[in-house]
């Protein structure tokens, strides 16, 4: 009953004990969580510092190794892991209310299962309340379990989990670990890191250690900077540099070395000429040092300087700039100088130092320039001061310094002519002067007088005053103005005032002079000349023939030893010196050469005919002379280096050296010379009569002048002086005329009557000389001068008639040798001769041919003995042929050098036809009779061709003079070339004429030129495919036109003169271009390359461009083409008009 | 550097003397003859093979063309060669003739100095041609071009660009060292040079290497760079350049040296070997070179070039016996000995001096051959060297026996003096026992040379007997007389052969002869005339070519010497109006011009138009295969007719027309026959074109009437020319000579004599006084004047012309009057 009341008590208080059985089970529970996970917590620490001390006791040992360190550190995160998976387990997921009171059941060991079963109804929905277990059955055992179980129950169930045993075992490895960590704090704390960070790089626990210097630091660009390391105890290992991009990983390693000047243990490492920012560190065994980086920078530099001066006003009109960068300069003194500085990057600070010592700080402008100004007062020198934002300064500044300069005296210099000089044809002097001064020439005047006369007349030739330190000036003095007779002279300087003020500083050149010549003096000069060049040639070529005769008996020598002995080469060397000299004179006598020939070009006295000529003698030379002898020089170099080995060769160098046709080539032009100088002098003879007969007319009429002035009163000063004038002049002509006889004297001495034959011109020489040998006009000249010096003006006018009539009757034969020397250009050339030995050979050697063409082709000797003796005998016969083709050849020779009709190429046909011959006569008496025949016919087709070429060349010295036969368009261009350059002749020789001209020749020049244009334009009309090479001749026969109109215009002869030489220098050019088309195919020829040389500037950087050279004459030197040098003009101005010319413009 | 080519010495047919850089060795030739007979094959379908590789056709008649062009090439008629050679490649452009025409084109201009052009074509060829072989030339011969024009340049960036991708290309890398060495590239020119040495195969490289380290002078360095190189080159390899090297140097003891470091390898090299015992027997260490000779004989055994040096060395050292022995061991061999051998070995006695044992050899030689003719030139003339000439005679005789003829052996036979012996005797003799013709041709030299009119009859019996056998022979032998100089001897003697051997082609030939002959005495025109014009009316045909040639020899004979134009008509027109027209049409049209010449001095002028009018035309339409001509020959018809047509104009006044007419021929022909002749007639016309050209007129005047046998008024024409025309020197003293020529057949000799004498002082050198002199001496012949008289005339031609084609002559004339007086002031 009692057990039922006690049911019924449970049933009945069965809410509350429902609930009681709860509320111990949920203490139980939470208890259970706490000492989980205290414990859990406990045995991780003693994991932990297990691990640790493990891990430090093998460090320690040779155990160390990263990969121990990790394997150390993934066991130690392992138990982490676990004992921090079972805390959270017991935390957050607690097992069942059943799998509780299991616990405690058996923890107690009391229940048996009824708390479990209990547990198990309370919660319902188990398994353990399916319908078999009744509701009140339920309720009775959770009633009676909530009464049962009581807190000690609890209690002792959580005694389970034993909190102390942990706590305590961590307490003691925490002990451990936290002594070794008094012992060795870096250590554990090093141990620890390393542990718990298996990934990081850190260096394990060394004993080692190292200061490094200077750990993060900053460079200027290009500087060096010294790494150190000091290690705290010897080390085992090199020390080693790691250096790193910024922000890289990857290094280069360097070992430091050693410092051994330090006291202590050191190790260094420089990093020469940074140039950009880097990380380093240092290691050494186990030890490795922080990461430094070095921040490299470059110093501030000076971008730009620029240097102004302000200068005074009478030096310069604006402030001078010095050219970028120029920090050096000159100035007047008291000149304001303003520097202007740019910097190449941000600036903190900047100035001038001025030497010695003043440092001047100048306020920055846009971060990165400053100016500074001062006055210049004596030489000064400064040097630039630059600070930037980090602090780094220029280094080692450039001193700079201005030089305070004084005003000097001016220089004037007179470039052209710079000599006394006759008076210049054109009647025009180009006087070309220069004046330089530091600070600006302002004027610069011609002064001149006439003869006796002592007054100075000024020319300006300067424009304006505005002051140029350079002034050169090409200033053509018109003389025709001044009316001079031979034997007066004109004296003239130029002088030169700077802009100095108040009072201009002057400089004047020396006196020059223009001597009024005779026609005879200017041909005097240039015969001189001309004697000169061909003598010069003549020596010239005299040398080479000694040299060629060295050498052929050098290489004779050489030939037989076979071996190049010394003698050998020493004479070989030596011909080899004397070419190189050969060539140095080879290029005077072309330059002495050109002279001559511009001066030929201006005198009057030059026919064309001898012009022409002269074109072709100079076309010689050049061949002969310029290129020729340097080819030949560096032929023979090599032949002479070729030769040191293999005398066998020797007949190549033979061939190659062609010495031979050189020597020939010169020999022709030294002969053509001869013809054109002999050609000249007897019209130069004719024409000085004609002058001098001229002349003495106009002293007459002067003198007759001023007798009846004398008789009507005295003489005013100025026709005293003219009275002077006369009487020099008088003198003149009587010395001419000594001398004319001399030179008529000359020219027939040593003349045989064959000559006289051939050159009828001697003839009247000879009566010139004999009239003047006959007459004692020395003696009436003189008395003349006397009675004029006397001023018996009337027995000297007397005189002078006797005198004309003299002149009179020599005129006449040289009216005659003129009219001879322009109308017939030489004899007619009779080159038959010449045609039919080539013909004869020819047909020589046909027959020969045919005599042995129908025999078999090739056999060998004695093969065939009934047609050999035959062959024999051709071969016998050939060899007198080949004698006709070499005195052929030979004489051929000869007239080419002596006759400008001929062109030596017409013999180019036989060249190497005697090499031909030997040929057959080889093949012959070897029996190879078909190479014999290609020969022979080889032989009669050169000299057929040779026998054209001088039909050819007989047709043409036959049409030159006459128009009967159809000339070809270049002959008719070439006549009508030199009809222009005889009309430019007549112009000149009329503006050289002291009487001027007469409107009637100035009308039959007129007439002339008209002519020649309307013949140009017929050819250019009739054949134009053959001109149409030429270039445009329109403008040439424009030009024509307008001299036409201009001739009759006084006012205008100097223009006409000189358009009319333009016209013929066109025509003479254009002439040419048609000649080098036909043989440029020809003329090509390679050329070995040569190195191209850098030139230097021959001044400093600063000064290129400001100065004001020539420049026309850097062009014209560098222009390939060659132009005559009466281009040279036209050239220049040319150069003017593009204003790259240096002068007034 | 060209190798010299040796050719193997049987096939020669003459014995010939070794040279001593003669390398061939007898064993080997079996293998060089089989060698170029496969050569020879290869090149024969070479062409097939090309034609087949590239497509390219072969048509015969593109062959003919080209064939033609080439024999044209040959006779130097550029333009017309170049002319057919264009027409082949225009007309057969894919044949392979075309390709080869392109390249003799390019030739042609090279000739004709149109360099531009040349080197243009011949790119093009390199570029477009297909045939390897052509550009290869085409290359060549640009580069020669390039490198006779000296544009070093352009041929070097040629031959660069050629080399890309083939570096290993000798041939060029040689070129283009060739071209840097002239543009003053040496060290260019060095490391290509040594780049094919060291990479091999390329011996000639070699050569030039050195010849360049030669040049120069850095042979050393050279030799340095082998030095370095050494390893490279297999050790006999190195020993030939080091060897070359050093022989340049001129160190042949150093050469030695380098050559036996090739240690045991030099067993194996026979060159080698040859070369170090040579080098041995110039530093005179012959001992040495024996030992090294006897070394390369275990390589070729027999080897006749080293046999022979052994045994001079052994002769050098004075081993007489030895040295024979060692040249005569090839026969102690098993197989005959060839007659070679003999030639070999009784050559190097000779050289040897060693004359009896010649002698021997000689005559074991004909032992052992069987032939007891042998070797008798060489045998005669070792009997002539140890002063044996009675034998030396005989083996003389042999030769000839042998039916050899030969002049040298002739000579001595001939020019003999030995006692008791008679040449023509010894030769009739032989000619009774052997009808050699070397016999025959020995006596009828015989007979020749001593010039006698008895031995007439037996020439003729010589000639006749043959039965045409002898007759080129003997045609020949007389031409060559009748080139010179001929005698009465000559004349008779052909005459006599013509008149003994009717209707044949001898006769016609001798009859032509005797026409040339003719001018030379007076006395023989006529006969030669008649004897000739009998001929040719009377016979029939036995050569129709070489009687159209005589007939036109017969009409020009007729015009020129005896001015009988009739006659010249009647000849003409025995080839025109006959079958011969047919049978020689291309003799027929020079007939035919020269009838319209004809026409033309009988001042028929419509008549010679009309002619050439016709044959202008035939000649634009040629029937090439009626006529049976080549282009050649059509070049000479039209130039010809040029002529003729501008002879016409030119009798007729209209000068320019005849200038026109010559000029073509100069310019469009300007290779053919008759460009002299063409010239020669212009130079006429310009010369004589004076004033109102009265002159010309009177010269044509006084030509025509001279032929036409006018002579008289022929000089009236002359004389008035030269008083109207003073000025003209030069022109007027040569008419004067012409006039006096006039009169050659005029009786006053004396008279002529001295104007001729006058003329001769008054203008020494002129151009007519040679004729003149000529006259001179026929006048003086004919007058049988005294024979110093004539000497002294030939003297003085000779001294004044002395290269005049007569003067050879005179010459000859003056030489055998000097033998004949000498003979005589002996006797």
């Amino acid at each position: 009953m009692q057990n039922d009341n006690r049911l019924n008590q449970f049933l009945r208080e069965f809410p509350q004990l429902k609930e009681r059985l709860q509320t111990r089970l949920t203490a139980y529970r939470s208890g259970r969580q706490l000492r989980v996970m205290m414990k859990c917590s406990f045995w991780a620490a003693v994991s932990f510092f297990i691990g640790l001390l493990v891990f430090l006791l093998a460090e320690r040992t040779p155990l160390q190794s990263e990969g121990f360190r990790l394997l150390a550190s993934a066991v130690l995160y392992y138990m982490l892991f676990w004992w921090l998976w079972h805390a959270l387990t017991a935390l957050f997921s607690p097992p069942s209310p059943t799998a509780l009171a299991v616990e405690i059941e058996s923890a107690t060991g009391r229940f048996n299962t009824g708390l479990s079963s209990a547990v198990e109804f309370l919660a319902g929905d188990n398994a353990a309340s399916d319908s078999r277990t009744s509701e009140t059955m339920r309720r009775l055992t959770i009633a009676e379990m909530a009464e049962e179980v009581s807190d000690a129950d609890v209690s002792a169930s959580l005694k389970a989990f034993s909190r102390r045993r942990s706590a305590y075992t961590m307490l003691v490895f925490a002990v451990l670990a936290c002594v070794w960590y008094l012992l060795s704090p870096v250590e554990v704390g090093i141990g620890t890191r390393r542990l718990l960070f298996p990934f990081t790089a850190i260096a394990p626990w060394s004993t080692l250690s190292i200061e490094v210097e200077p750990g993060h630091g900053l460079a200027a660009m290009g500087e060096s900077i010294e790494v150190s390391a000091v290690p705290s105890r010897p080390v085992t290992e090199p020390i080693v540099l790691e250096l790193f991009e910024p922000d890289k990983t990857e290094s280069n390693r360097v070992e430091m070395y050693p410092d051994t000047t330090a006291s202590q243990s050191r190790f260094v490492y420089t990093l020469n000429s940074l140039q950009a920012s880097l990380d380093y560190q240092v290691r050494c065994e186990k030890f490795v040092s922080q990461r430094f980086s070095i921040k490299v920078m470059p110093r501030p530099q000076v971008k730009r300087l620029q240097v102004t001066l302000f200068q005074p006003a009478y030096v310069a009109t604006g402030p001078v700039k010095l050219p970028e960068n120029a920090g050096d300069g000159e100035a007047l003194t008291g000149s304001r100088v303003r520097l202007d500085i740019f910097a190449d990057q941000k600036l903190a600070a900047g100035g001038i130092v001025l030497q010695a010592g003043a440092t001047q700080t100048c306020e920055i402008r846009n971060s990165s320039e400053f100016s500074y100004e001062f006055a210049l007062a004596t030489d000064t020198s400064y040097s630039i001061y630059l600070q930037n934002e980090i602090g780094l300064i220029n280094e080692k500044p450039v001193i700079y310094s201005l030089k305070a300069r004084y005003d000097a005296s001016p220089t004037v210099e007179l470039l052209k002519p710079a000599a006394d000089i006759p008076f210049p044809t054109s009647k025009r002097l180009d006087i070309k002067a220069v004046g330089r001064d530091d600070y600006g020439i302002k004027a610069m005047v011609l002064y001149y007088s006439v003869g006796e006369r002592s007054s100075l007349i000024p020319q300006n030739m300067k424009s304006d005053f505005r002051p140029m330190p350079e002034y050169e000036v090409e200033f053509p003095w018109m003389l025709d103005t001044l009316a001079l007779q031979p034997g007066t002279r004109v004296s003239y300087f130029v002088q030169v005032e700077d802009a100095q003020q108040p009072r201009p500083n002057l400089a004047s050149t020396t006196t020059y002079f223009i001597n009024m010549p005779s026609m005879y003096d200017m041909y005097r000069g240039e015969e001189a000349s001309h004697g000169e060049v061909s003598e010069q040639l003549e020596k010239y070529l005299e040398n080479q023939k000694l040299r060629k005769e060295v050498l052929m008996k050098a290489y004779e020598e050489i030939k037989h030893e076979e071996k190049l002995d010394f003698e050998a080469q020493q004479a070989i060397e030596k011909a080899l010196e004397q070419g190189e000299k050969s060539a140095k004179e080879a290029e005077d006598i072309l330059e002495n050469f050109k002279k001559l020939q511009q001066n030929m070009e201006n005198n009057p006295f030059s026919s064309p005919e001898a012009l022409e000529r002269m074109q072709k003698v100079s076309e010689l030379m050049n061949e002969v002379l310029d290129d020729e002898t340097k080819k030949m020089m560096q032929q023979l170099r090599d032949s002479l280096q070729e030769m040191k080995i293999d005398p066998k060769d020797i007949q190549k160098y033979e061939e190659a050296f062609k010495m031979e046709e050189y020597l020939k080539g010169l020999d022709r032009t030294i002969d053509l010379l001869e013809q054109v100088r002999e050609q000249q002098k007897f019209n130069s003879l004719a024409n000085a009569i004609e002058d001098l007969h001229k002349r003495q007319e106009q002293i007459a009429s002067e003198t007759a002048a001023l007798n009846e002035k004398m008789k009507s009163g005295e003489l005013s000063a100025e026709e005293e002086a003219q009275l002077k004038d006369l009487k020099d002049q008088q003198e003149k002509i009587n010395k001419e005329l000594e001398e004319l006889q001399k030179q008529a004297e000359e020219m027939t001495a040593n003349r045989k009557s064959e000559d006289y034959k051939q050159n009828p011109v001697l003839e009247d020489v000879k009566n010139i000389r004999d009239q003047m040998k006959n007459d004692d006009y020395q003696k009436r000249g003189e008395d003349i001068k006397q009675d004029m010096a006397q001023k018996n003006l009337d027995s000297a006018a007397e005189k002078q008639q006797n005198m004309l009539k003299f002149l009179d009757a020599l005129k006449k034969n040289a009216e005659q040798i003129n009219q001879q020397c322009q109308g017939g250009s030489g004899s007619q050339l009779d080159l038959s001769a010449y045609i039919r030995r080539a013909l004869r050979v020819s047909h020589d050697q046909e027959f020969l041919y045919h005599e042995i063409n129908e025999m078999p082709n090739q056999f060998m000797r004695g093969q065939q003995p009934q047609i050999e003796g035959v062959i024999d005998q051709v071969s016998l016969l050939q060899v007198l042929v080949k004698q006709q083709g070499a005195e052929l050849e030979v004489d051929l020779d000869q007239l080419v050098k002596s006759s400008f009709a001929v062109d030596p190429t017409a013999v180019e046909a036989i060249r190497g036809s005697q090499r031909l011959f030997s040929n057959i006569v080889k093949n012959l008496e070897d029996r190879a009779l078909d190479q014999a025949w290609e020969d022979q016919q080889e032989i009669i087709r050169s000299f057929n061709r040779l026998a054209a070429e001088l039909m050819r060349a007989q047709d043409k010295s036959g049409n030159s003079g006459s128009s009967s036969n159809p000339m070809d368009a270049l002959q008719q261009f070439k006549n009508l070339t030199r009809r222009q350059l005889s009309l430019y002749q007549q112009m000149m020789k009329r503006q050289m004429s002291p009487g001027g001209q007469s409107p009637e020749e100035m009308k039959r020049l007129a007439m002339e030129q008209r002519q020649i244009r309307e013949a140009l334009e017929k050819l250019m009309r009739e054949s134009r495919q053959q001109m149409n090479s030429m270039g445009r001749l329109e403008d040439v026969m424009k030009d024509m036109q307008d001299v036409e109109t201009q001739i009759l215009n006084p006012e205008m002869r100097q223009k006409v003169a000189e358009k009319q030489k333009s016209i013929y220098d066109r025509m003479l050019r254009a002439q040419k271009a048609i000649k080098d088309r036909d043989e440029e195919s020809e003329e090509r020829k390679a050329r070995k390359a040569s190195e191209i040389i850098q030139q230097q500037p021959d001044k400093p950087i600063g000064e290129i461009g400001s100065d004001t050279r020539d420049l026309s004459k850097d062009f014209t030197g560098d222009l390939k083409e060659e132009f005559p040098p009466s281009y040279k003009p036209l050239l220049n101005d040319y150069y003017k008009s593009l204003n790259i010319y240096g002068g007034e413009k | 550097m060209r190798k010299k080519t040796s050719f193997p010495r049987i096939f020669l047919s003459f014995p010939r003397r070794r040279e001593s850089e003669d390398v061939f060795d007898m064993p080997v030739f079996a293998g060089m003859t089989s060698r170029i007979a496969v050569l020879l094959i290869f090149m024969f379908f070479g062409l097939a093979l090309v034609v087949e590789a590239q497509n390219l056709t072969y048509s015969p008649e593109a062959a003919d063309l080209y064939q033609n062009a080439m024999g044209a090439l040959r006779m130097r008629r550029l333009n017309l060669a170049r002319q057919q050679l264009k027409e082949v490649m225009e007309k057969y452009p894919g044949d392979v003739h075309a390709s080869l025409a392109r390249r003799q084109i390019a030739a042609i201009m090279r000739d004709q100095k149109e360099f531009e052009a040349a080197i243009e074509l011949l790119n093009d060829i390199i570029a477009k041609d297909r045939s390897e072989d052509t550009v290869r030339m085409a290359r060549e011969e640009l580069l020669d071009i390039l490198f006779e024009l000296q544009r070093f340049r352009q041929g070097i960036e040629l031959i660069e660009g050629w080399r890309k991708g083939k570096e290993q290309d000798v041939l060029l890398g040689r070129q283009l060292a060739r071209f840097y060495l002239q543009a003053g590239r040496k060290d260019e020119a060095w490391l290509l040079l040594e780049t094919f040495v060291e990479t091999g195969n390329a011996p000639d490289a070699f050569k030039e290497l050195l010849d360049l380290a030669v040049r120069t002078g850095e042979v050393e360095k050279l030799l340095n760079t082998l030095e370095t190189r050494r390893t490279r080159y297999r050790s006999e390899v190195f020993a030939e350049y080091a060897s070359e090297c050093h022989i340049a140097l001129g160190r042949k003891d150093k050469a030695i040296a380098a050559i036996l470091e090739a240690g045991e390898q030099l067993d194996f090299s026979l060159m080698l070997l040859r070369k170090l015992a040579d080098l041995y027997t110039d530093t005179n260490a012959m001992e040495n070179a024996i030992t090294t000779h006897e070394r390369a004989l275990k390589i070729l055994p027999d080897d006749w070039v080293t046999l022979r040096k052994l045994g001079h060395c052994r002769f050098v050292l004075g081993q007489k016996k030895e040295a024979i022995e060692t040249w005569r061991r090839p026969l102690g061999g098993g197989s005959m000995p060839a007659r070679e051998f003999f030639t070999e070995f009784t050559t190097v006695l000779i050289e040897h001096q060693l004359y009896e044992e010649a002698l021997q050899a000689f005559e074991e030689a004909r032992r052992m051959l069987q032939d007891p003719t042998l070797f008798s030139e060489e045998k005669a003339t070792v009997l002539d060297a140890v002063n044996r000439p009675a034998e030396a005679l005989e083996e003389y005789l042999h030769v000839l026996t042998a039916g050899i003829y030969k002049p040298e052996v002739f000579d001595k036979l001939y020019e003999s003096t030995a006692p008791g012996f008679s040449l023509e005797e010894r030769l009739l003799k032989l000619r009774e026992q052997t009808q050699n013709p070397a016999i025959m041709q020995a006596l009828l030299e015989f007979y020749f040379r001593r010039a006698d009119a008895r031995d007439i009859d037996k020439i003729e019996t010589i000639v006749s007997e043959a039965v045409g056998g002898f007759d080129y022979a003997f045609y020949e032998r007389l031409k060559q007389e009748a080139l010179l100089i001929p005698t009465g001897f000559h004349f008779d003697l052909a005459e006599k052969v013509m008149n003994s051997r009717p209707e044949s082609t001898v006769e016609l030939m001798l009859a032509d002869l005797l026409l040339r002959m003719a001018p030379h005495e007076d006395a023989w025109e006529a006969r030669a005339y008649d004897n000739a014009s009998r001929i040719v009316k009377e016979r029939g045909v036995a050569d129709a070519d070489l009687k159209a040639t005589l007939l036109l020899d017969l009409a020009k004979f007729a015009i020129e010497q005896r001015n009988d134009l009739a006659a010249a008509h009647d000849f003409i027109d025995r080839i025109l109006q006959t079958d011969l027209l047919q049978a020689v049409p291309s003799k027929a049209v020079f007939a035919a011009l020269l009838k319209a010449r004809v026409l033309v001095y009988e001042e028929k002028f419509a008549a010679a138009e009309s002619l050439l009018n016709e044959l202008g035309k035939k000649l634009e339409n040629p029937d090439f295969e009626a006529m049976d001509m080549g282009a050649a020959d059509r070049q000479d018809h039209i130039s010809l007719h040029q002529i003729e047509s501008a002879r016409l104009a030119m009798h007729q006044g209209d000068y320019q027309k005849a200038l026109g007419e010559l000029k073509k021929i100069v310019e469009d022909t300007s290779e053919g026959d008759y460009v002299n002749d063409a010239l020669e007639m212009a130079l006429f016309i310009t010369r004589r074109s004076i004033g109102d050209f009265d002159l010309l007129k009177r010269s044509l005047k006084a030509e025509r009437l001279t032929h036409a046998g006018k002579l008289t008024e022929a000089a009236g024409e002359i004389s008035e020319a030269i008083s109207k025309n003073a000025s003209a020197t030069a022109l007027v003293s040569e008419m004067q000579a012409d006039l006096i020529l006039l009169r050659q057949n005029a009786s006053d000799t004396a008279e002529l004599l001295q104007e001729i004498e006058k003329y001769a002082k008054d203008n020494p050198a002129g151009f007519k006084t040679a004729d003149l002199l000529e006259l001179k001496l026929r006048l003086q012949r004919k007058s049988q004047v005294p024979e110093a008289e004539i000497r002294e005339s030939l003297q003085t031609f000779v001294e004044t012309f002395p290269s005049d084609l007569r003067s050879g002559r005179y010459k000859k004339i003056l030489a055998a009057m000097h033998g004949k007086n000498s003979k005589e002031e002996k006797k």
